[in-house]
């Protein structure tokens, strides 16, 4: 009774300060009982958090953005309508007040907030939506990602403002992903932007200078955003300093406009281990702890002042050993690649138990679906198909194929004599992937097959992986909230099918290099699940084309899923809210804290 | 541990931490007086921070070797530590090969290792990093430059060390900087680790009984947070510090040194 009054004389002290705003300003219910938030603590004004990263960004244009540090740097400083609460996987409206989908599901009604300012105070209105929807998104002339907007009859969406508040987006045929992809695209001030498109600035004659705008050079007083940062400067190879947004549209529960913070530093730095090294020397206040790092944290961390956390939710990342299809120049490479069974041999040749527990003390779990595990789409571990760690069922599998010593010195041959070797990459320095090759290239021997393991620069392997010209990788790639965005990866004509580029028909990557060849029949039964998975909003069915999706990807094997790590964070004790921030920034992919409710307890 | 959990430990520490400081003065007052040298030791690494805010580098180098006890000299040495990251690499090797008084190349430490933890040697081909600093955790010139070395060695090639704990196991397993460096990184591992996790109870007869320098560095260093996390108060710990007093092995008692700091407000 007492925790119910409790809860109640809170959700009043929130409403109380909402009606005090008078705004349509969203009131993040910090600290309060029997919310989400209800660990975190009101916190106060002033400050700066200090954090690394090991690359400087690229751009600050949001719709440019392909690399993790402008990500990050990019979501500190705009906004999205509608974002999926990584906590509790349901949409909920950030600039949006409220938004309802039609009962045909071919359209979506976005009402704005009210009285809403930019950073540099100019109003937030339906213009800027269309403006970044119309004028950006569907610009052709502006070199934005709209393979995630493409309806599944090859159309795009229609946007249509009804007044200064509301939009409206228009569908040829249902495409559920579009609350998360098109109306959680970052909005964009067409008063400080405009002026880069060809078709509303006559002066460009005709020549787009969008793609361009906004690039690392740019002057941060030319910017505005809706996020709660915005930039002060950057300096190459030194840092990044954001500083308060002071028309940021969010507030606490006790009326405090976020975010606490006067600003956020970024130091740039050149490794990983400089990154640690400044934590543990009190330089920067936060840290994406890896399991490598836990011995010194935790035995450091008390004496110090700061606190490592190991959640028991995994990160959004899969990991995975893959070969390449379309391996070129060897047909007996090629041949073995593309036959279920071998690569049914390797998943049963891949010692989870030893990776979890050798590589990130137990750590981790084992990942066996495209999904990411916290994933609402992820169909659990009840539902898993295991390929569990069977050396001699490896070896009756490559006998099965015709695979024998014939000459007696351990490795298997092909039926042409020549030797079953192949080159397995991964990045160089990634110890952790490193291991994980040599622990399946000591297994794979142990049944003869000869593994040749390559760690190599980071931006090389990106290039024979695109180029396929790789044999085997073991790499990682970053996941998100809704299945949907494996469509790059595994739909056939996905722009990362870098496993059987070929598969891809007339629209693949490589169609002058290889035959084009038609998907294979379970990939062609992916391509029309991922279809499925947009055309309806009704959960439980798409639920079920996911479902059937997982399996039939398990069961095929154009990736071999190895484990999901836990997510770690360390900061220090002066900062509040600092390790739920952390994990956010984990949540998000970056590792680096997310500042928008952090604060100073040292002031 | 379910987060919510774990915020509530924190800020109950947090709390206990900020009502157990205590003001310089009295953090002096002990230093400059106590005969116990560890709680005097506590003391001079609690003040450490403040000193190095009001105290020359001069002043804190003359102290660090004339202070009148150890709590004196400990903390001039720490508050040295701290200004002598503002040295470069060249100048910390500099001081820690040097015949200037052990104290002062015990300052030198702390940044050395950050120094040599991210170094690098375009002049010499296929340098690498690990071997180098292992070799001179053995060559080094002084004691300070050995451990300084050591320790960086074990930063540098932490990421190796979750498949090969049998053979860290073995590196701390003596008494050199390198066996101390390793005994100080798996004594991390005491704390968390599924097979190697340690209890406090065995920690204590570890820290005091195990046949090197190393493993008992390991078991003290995991020993000391255990004592940090737990409800032992500044009064309790030094109870214990009388008690042991002139027992056991110099790594337990370091344990409570670094604990008793803690609750003096490191």
């Amino acid at each position: 009774m007492k925790k119910i009054a409790l809860i109640a004389a809170s959700l009043l002290l929130v409403f109380a300060s909402v009606a005090v705003l008078a705004q349509d300003y969203k009131v993040v219910p910090l600290g309060v009982p029997g919310t989400l938030w209800e660990d975190f603590e009101v916190g106060v004004h002033g400050g700066t958090i200090r954090s690394s990263m090991i690359s400087n960004p690229r751009t600050f244009n949001p719709i440019m953005v392909r690399d993790t540090a402008s990500g990050w740097l990019d979501d500190r400083m705009q906004e999205a309508l509608i974002l999926r609460n990584p906590h509790t996987g349901v949409h909920e409206p950030y600039l949006a007040k409220a938004f309802e989908i039609a009962e045909d599901g071919l359209s979506i009604t976005v009402h704005l907030r009210r009285g809403l300012k930019w950073s540099d105070g100019e109003p937030f209105t339906a213009a800027d939506v269309m403006f970044t929807w119309v004028d950006l998104w569907l610009n052709e002339d502006v070199e934005a990602r709209r393979e995630l907007w493409t309806l599944p009859d090859g159309m795009l969406p229609t946007f249509e403002q009804i007044d200064d508040y509301t939009v409206v987006v228009h569908f040829t045929t249902i495409f559920r992903p579009a609350v998360g992809f098109v109306t959680g695209a970052q909005i964009l001030p067409r008063h400080r932007l405009w002026e880069y498109v060809a078709k509303l600035n006559p002066a460009l004659e005709g020549v787009c200078q969008f793609n361009t705008a906004w690039g690392i050079d740019v002057d941060p007083a030319a910017m505005a955003g809706m996020g709660a940062f915005i930039l002060e400067h950057f300096i190459t190879d030194m840092e990044i300093r954001l500083v308060r947004n002071p028309h940021f549209w969010q507030f606490d529960a006790a009326g405090n406009r976020l975010p606490y913070l006067d600003a956020a530093v970024v130091h740039i730095v050149e490794s990983i281990d400089v990154s640690l090294l400044r934590f543990l020397n009190g330089e920067i206040d936060t840290y994406g702890a890896r399991p490598e790092d836990l011995a010194i944290l935790k035995a450091e961390g008390p004496l110090r002042g700061f606190e490592t956390v190991i959640s028991d939710v995994t990160g959004w990342g899969t990991a995975f050993f893959a070969f390449n299809q379309d391996v070129p120049e060897d047909e007996n490479l090629r041949g073995l690649f593309r036959d279920l069974r071998f690569r049914q041999a390797v998943a049963h040749s891949i010692d989870l138990d030893t990776i979890i527990e050798g590589i990130y003390m137990g750590f981790a779990r084992p990942q066996w679906s495209h999904v990411a595990i916290p994933s609402p789409f992820f169909m659990g571990d009840e539902h898993a198909i295991w390929f569990e760690y069977d050396l001699d069922k490896a070896a009756s599998l490559l006998d099965e194929i015709g695979l024998f010593d014939t000459d007696g010195d351990g490795v298997r041959e092909f039926p042409d004599g020549s030797p079953v070797t192949f080159v397995l990459i991964t990045n160089a320095g990634h110890t952790i992937r490193e291991q994980k090759c040599l622990i399946l290239a000591d297994d794979l021997a142990r049944i003869g097959v000869d593994v040749v393991t390559s760690f190599i620069p980071f931006g090389a392997l990106v290039g024979q992986l695109l180029g396929a010209e790789y044999q085997a990788v073991m790499i990682g790639l970053t996941g998100g909230m809704d299945a949907h965005g494996g469509r790059t990866v595994y739909h056939s004509t996905g722009s990362l099918h870098f496993w059987r580029f070929s598969a891809g028909g007339p629209d693949g990557r490589l169609p002058e290099r290889f035959p084009v060849a038609d998907p294979a029949e379970w990939n062609a039964r992916v391509d029309e699940l991922y279809d499925l998975g947009v055309g309806s909003f009704d959960e439980a069915e798409i639920m079920h084309y996911y479902h059937e999706m997982q399996i039939i990807i398990r069961e095929n094997l154009p990736l071999m899923f190895t484990v999901s790590p836990l997510q770690m964070a360390s900061a220090y004790d002066r900062i509040g809210n600092g390790l739920w921030e952390t994990f956010e920034g984990i949540h998000t992919g970056t590792g680096l804290t997310a500042v928008t409710f952090a604060f100073r307890r040292d002031l | 541990m379910k987060l919510s959990g774990l915020r509530a430990l924190m800020v109950v520490t947090c709390v206990v931490a900020l009502f157990s400081m205590m003001a310089v003065a009295d953090l002096e007052h002990i230093a400059a007086n106590e005969l116990i040298p560890e709680i005097s030791a506590a003391a001079g690494l609690a003040l450490a921070s403040s000193w190095a805010e009001i105290t020359t580098e001069a002043q804190l180098e003359d102290l660090a070797v004339t202070g009148r006890t150890i709590g004196l000299r400990t903390a001039a040495s720490e508050a040295l530590s701290i200004l002598y990251f503002a040295k470069t690499g060249e100048e910390l090797i500099a001081i820690l090969i040097s015949d200037l008084d052990p104290m002062i190349r015990a300052a030198a430490i702390a940044p050395a290792k950050m120094y040599l933890s991210a170094m690098t040697r375009e002049d010499v081909e296929d340098f690498v990093l690990a071997d180098y600093l292992k070799e001179l955790a053995t060559t080094g010139e002084t004691h300070e430059m050995r451990l300084a070395a050591a320790r960086a060695h074990y930063f540098v090639i932490r990421r190796t060390l979750p498949f090969a704990l049998d053979e860290l196991k073995a590196a701390a397993d003596g008494g050199t900087e390198l066996a101390i460096a390793a005994g100080e990184v798996l004594g991390g591992f005491y704390l968390f680790h599924p097979v190697l996790g340690k209890t406090q109870a065995e920690l204590v007869d570890l820290a005091i009984g195990a046949g090197s320098a190393g493993l008992r560095t390991a078991a003290a260093t995991a020993l000391a947070v255990l004592l940090i996390q737990s409800d032992e108060t500044a009064v309790s710990l030094q109870t214990t510090m009388l008690e042991i007093f002139g027992t056991g092995s110099v790594e337990h008692r370091n344990a409570y040194k670094f604990a008793l700091a803690h609750r003096f407000g490191l």
